[in-house]
């Protein structure tokens, strides 16, 4: 089968032209693929980091509770010292009311410490939640955005593809149409041509044809005949 | 024989031109001082045809050998020569001696001191074509085929097609 060249030239640009699309659509998603695993990374750092900062606080709470425990202890152990040598100078009521009273403050002591820690795991539990959250809505926040991005941009690139596909079809349509007719009209023009050539041939057959099918005789009397009718014409006379 | 009987067997133009060559050549010989019989030497230079025309033309003056007093006389046969006038014929095929004085016949009808220049063209298939003192008739079978042909040229196109 023989391909008209200007067809083919057709067809071998719009090959070119959807090679061309698809590259650039490859092209898109990989980039598309790549924004989507920054920010997955992005997330797994932020993760990380939140980690590391909910464990740093746990643990200067931690300091902090055995800091004021310390410090209870010391204060009680002092005051406890301080009423030993009272015990030996007052009496026992004043003994026994000291020591109630620092039987007292050290159960403050102890309450205030488990309700400050009790604070600091509320606080640091809070802030994990917080985080959690965070995450999470973050985590969503990218999936939305990046569904939205992919789904414009296949929307986006389903419409170019198509309207390219429609652009390129018009136009092979219009090429074949003007090839057609100058198909047509080289077709006509040839035959026209050939038509011409077979009338040349069968006048130049005819002539010869003519030609041999006549005596000596008959060609003499032809010239003679020409002759006189030249004469009665009275063309030669009149010279 | 009258005086211009003579002529009337010169039939073409090249038969005039070797008649020519032979009279001026025959002028010369009449001024040599050795003079050998005129029909020896020319015998072996011209035609039959040119030599039965001069022997009638000596004859028809009664020259036997001709002499330098001769040289006027053929010298106004040259100039009656130069008088003739040409039909120039186109014919498809070499003419036959007969036909040839057969159309010479016919055309002396027409104009008393003519001569024939006969060609010969095979592409015109037969018939043809007259000129004659500036006058040109084709009569002949190539352009009537390309007349008929041109006249019914659709009619004979469609039948192709």
């Amino acid at each position: 089968m023989i391909i008209d060249p200007l067809i083919f030239i057709i067809l071998s640009a719009t090959s070119i032209f959807i090679s061309i699309a698809f590259f650039v659509l490859a092209n898109s998603y990989a980039r598309v693929l790549k924004d989507h695993h920054d920010k997955e990374k992005e997330l797994e750092n932020y993760k990380k980091e939140s980690e590391q900062k909910a464990i740093q606080l746990t643990e200067e709470a931690r300091g902090k509770a055995l800091q004021i425990i310390e410090e209870a202890h010391s204060s009680a152990s002092k005051m406890l010292s301080q009423a030993g040598q009272l015990s030996e100078k007052s009496d026992k009521d004043s003994l026994a009311q000291v020591q109630s009273m620092l039987k007292s403050q050290q159960e403050n002591l102890q309450k205030t410490s488990q309700e400050l820690l009790a604070a600091y795991k509320s606080e640091i539990q809070k802030l994990e939640e917080e985080n959690i959250n965070t995450v999470k809505s973050m985590t969503n926040d990218i999936k939305m955005q990046s569904v939205a991005e992919m789904e414009t941009f296949k929307n986006l690139m389903e419409k170019e593809t198509v309207d390219s596909q429609k652009e390129v079809e018009k136009k092979v349509n219009e090429e074949y149409q003007v090839v057609q007719q100058e198909l047509q009209k080289h077709k006509v023009e040839e035959f026209g041509k050939i038509d011409e050539e077979v009338y040349k041939v069968l006048q130049i057959i005819s002539k010869e044809v003519l030609g041999k099918s006549l005596t000596l005789e008959d060609k003499e009397e032809m010239v003679f005949k020409a002759l006189q009718a030249a004469k009665e014409k009275g063309d030669l006379q009149n010279v | 024989m009258s005086e211009n009987a003579y002529f009337s067997s010169v039939r073409t133009v090249s038969e005039k031109e070797e008649l020519v060559s032979a009279l001026d050549h025959l002028i010369e010989t009449t001024y040599q001082t050795i003079q050998l019989p005129w029909k020896q030497t020319f015998s072996k230079l011209y035609s039959q045809k040119t030599i039965q025309l001069l022997e009638g033309i000596l004859q028809s003056f009664n020259i036997t050998e001709p002499t330098s007093k001769d040289a006027q006389t053929f010298g106004n046969i040259l100039k009656v020569l130069k008088t003739f006038k040409v039909l120039r014929l186109t014919t498809s095929f070499e003419p036959s001696e007969a036909f040839l004085t057969k159309l010479h016949t016919f055309s002396k009808t027409i104009y008393i001191s003519i001569l024939l220049d006969i060609i010969v063209d095979p592409t015109i298939v037969g018939g043809v074509v007259l000129e004659f003192e500036g006058l040109h008739e084709d009569y002949t079978l190539n352009t009537l085929i390309d007349m008929a042909f041109e006249k019914r040229k659709e009619e004979i196109k469609q039948l192709l097609g």
